[in-house]
């Protein structure tokens, strides 16, 4: 009895073993399809292509909105008296706008001259036909057989001196169409500058009708707005005409306006009581359409130390050895240690100042024990270099 | 009376090689069988180190290495990653049989150090034959077809699930059993609080050991 249930219990545990063997064999072998048909991937070097990056620091100034031009016209006493200003206070003006105009002076009489101008071209035309008439009577007399040959040349004589003579009044009447013809022309110049129009868009700033001789009458500023900043003198000398600055202002959030310093004063317009530091102005034209309203006060950022374009690698990269900075550079299948020169590192991005180009790949993140190894066979080739120079230099000698 | 360790044995058949445990205040054969295990964590290690570089581009960079180069690097790579694993085997036995410890003093620590050798066994087992699907798949030992993390590969890419699941294997299961059969022939516990603390535990030393791979 004891033989038959010992009997069975092998069996069972038999039945147990090969299914549990049939489940790891079934187990494993879907596993190993599932890593080959789809978890297997191709093992490639993590590399990182060097890219360019504009670093910079940024350096804040005061500033404030102001018109970027004001135009003053002046009073000229030698263009006579101011018979009306056309402009008041506030008033929108455009580029052509009359603005203030002179009296008119007593000038020539252009219809007169006009009627002599016609007097003189008739006397031309009379003359014209006098010397045909008197051409056709050169001929005629030529042609005269009735006449003695004495009698001929004394006629032909008399008629050239005719003709001579008209000629001479057919000049000078000419001469007078000139002088005429000119003296109207003046007329005319001199009846378009009795006034003086705007030369900008924008708004009249300020009027004088009784001005004395070059003081201003009127005083136009222009719409287009400029940036007048304030730079200490400590400032000073980091800031260049034709620099190219960032604008903003806390009254219009998220919306930084691209600008260009176009002038430097070099006088200060104030001297700080508490510093004693003098304070200069400069100017920066802003570039494209903003809605930033005149006086407002804004803050100009003013990049130093530019460096546009420089080649840059994540901070990982970058393998450090004492004061010595190395990257590991990809060139076809090959990978090399490359001393570098580190600069500025900004968002996670290190400035490659030397040592690098752009294009170049390098690792993303190299294994310490790798560029170990690395390092030890840059040494190996510098020393079997210094070796060999060492070898040359007394043979040289 | 005293308990000899045989590894083989008492993996394959775990409740009667670990029957007299309980009872017994001499272990014999002890100390030789551990160095032989710590060297064979060191062989097993080094050589899964090897065949994940040579045969599944684990380091990719190694490509790139000139060809007299290469030894080198594998060198100092085979024999970090053989330290480094003899390390987490000695973590295994000496902090995993402290957890253990808390929750099967009546076992004590020594006699826990001694089931935690035979785990190691095991788990180095495993390591071994994984090494032909190394070469086989093109895969590094991570990806191990005797684990359920396939399974979780196909659902995520996060790292420490990766190392979490990939861990979960047949023999991690295997060296549970023995854990089970000697702590149960040494103590008088309750088969559910016994079973409970060592899948517990066990899952515990693997998210540690998942967590420090991932983190390092």
């Amino acid at each position: 009895m004891n033989k038959l249930e010992g009997h069975t219990v092998n069996r069972k545990s038999l039945w147990i073993s090969i299914s549990a063997a049939l489940f790891l064999l079934l187990f494993i072998t879907a596993n190993t399809l599932l890593i080959q048909r789809v978890l297997a991937d191709e093992k490639k070097v993590e590399t990182v292509t060097v890219k360019g990056k504009t670093y910079q620091e940024l350096v804040s100034f005061d500033g404030v909105l102001i018109p970027e031009l004001e135009e003053s016209y002046y009073y000229q006493s030698s263009r006579g008296e101011i018979s009306d200003v056309l402009v008041n206070e506030g008033d929108e003006v455009t580029s052509g706008t009359t603005l203030f105009e002179y009296e008119e002076v007593e000038t020539v009489n252009v219809s007169e001259l006009e009627a002599q101008l016609n007097k003189a071209e008739t006397a031309v035309s009379v003359l014209d036909d006098q010397l045909n008439d008197l051409s056709l009577q050169s001929s005629r007399v030529e042609s005269n057989t009735d006449l003695e040959d004495e009698q001929k040349l004394q006629l032909q004589l008399d008629v050239e001196e005719q003709v001579r003579d008209t000629e001479y009044k057919k000049r000078l009447a000419e001469l007078d169409v000139k002088e005429l013809e000119r003296q109207i022309q003046e007329a005319d110049t001199e009846e378009i500058e009795n006034t003086v129009d705007s030369s900008l868009d924008g708004l009249v700033k300020e009027i004088n009708r009784i001005p004395e001789d070059d003081e201003p009458v009127v005083t136009v500023l222009s719409n287009k707005l400029a940036v007048q900043g304030s730079v200490s003198e400590l400032d000073y000398p980091t800031l260049n005409a034709d620099q190219e600055v960032t604008v903003h202002a806390t009254a219009y959030p998220g919306q930084p306006v691209t600008g260009r310093i176009t002038m430097i004063e070099n006088r200060p317009y104030q001297v700080d009581e508490e510093s004693g530091l003098s304070f200069y102005h400069f100017t920066v034209e802003m570039e494209g359409e903003n809605e930033i309203a005149s006086g407002t006060h804004v803050t100009i950022d003013a990049p130093l130390h530019q460096n546009k374009n420089a080649p840059s690698v994540p901070e990982e990269s970058i393998i450090q050895k004492g004061s010595v900075s190395y990257v590991v550079v990809l060139e076809d299948t090959n990978l090399y240690l490359r001393v570098v020169e580190q600069g500025r590192i900004e968002d996670g991005k290190v400035e490659i100042l030397s040592g690098l180009q752009l294009k170049e790949k390098v690792l993303t993140k190299p294994k310490e024990a790798f560029t170990e190894l690395l390092s030890e066979k840059k040494e190996k080739q510098h020393k079997g270099n210094k070796d060999e120079e060492d070898k040359e230099e007394p043979s040289k000698g | 009376m005293s308990h000899s360790m045989r590894l083989v044995v008492g993996s394959i058949k775990p409740f009667s090689h670990f029957r007299p445990l309980r009872s017994a205040y001499q272990f014999k054969g002890t100390w030789w069988r551990l160095i032989l295990l710590s060297l064979l964590a060191f062989i097993v290690v080094g050589l899964t180190s090897f065949m994940n570089i040579k045969y599944a581009g684990e380091v990719p960079e190694y490509a790139g290495l000139a060809s007299n180069d290469r030894l080198l690097f594998l060198m100092s790579e085979v024999i970090t990653d053989g330290v480094l694993g003899l390390l987490t085997f000695a973590f295994i036995v000496l902090v995993g049989s402290l957890l253990f410890w808390s929750f099967f003093q009546e076992v004590g620590y020594k006699r826990l150090t001694y089931i935690h050798s035979y785990v190691v066994f095991i788990l180095l087992l495993g390591m071994l034959l994984q090494l032909p699907f190394i070469a086989f798949l093109n895969e590094p030992s991570l990806i191990s077809p005797y684990s359920l993390g396939v399974y979780v590969d196909l659902l995520t890419n996060n790292t420490f699930w990766l190392y979490f699941t990939y861990s979960l294997s047949i023999f991690l299961a295997w060296g549970t059993f023995v854990q089970y059969a000697a702590i149960k022939q040494s103590t008088t516990l309750s088969k559910g609080y016994i079973l409970f603390w060592i899948v517990t535990l066990n899952l515990l030393i693997v998210a540690i050991l998942a967590y420090m791979r991932t983190a390092f």
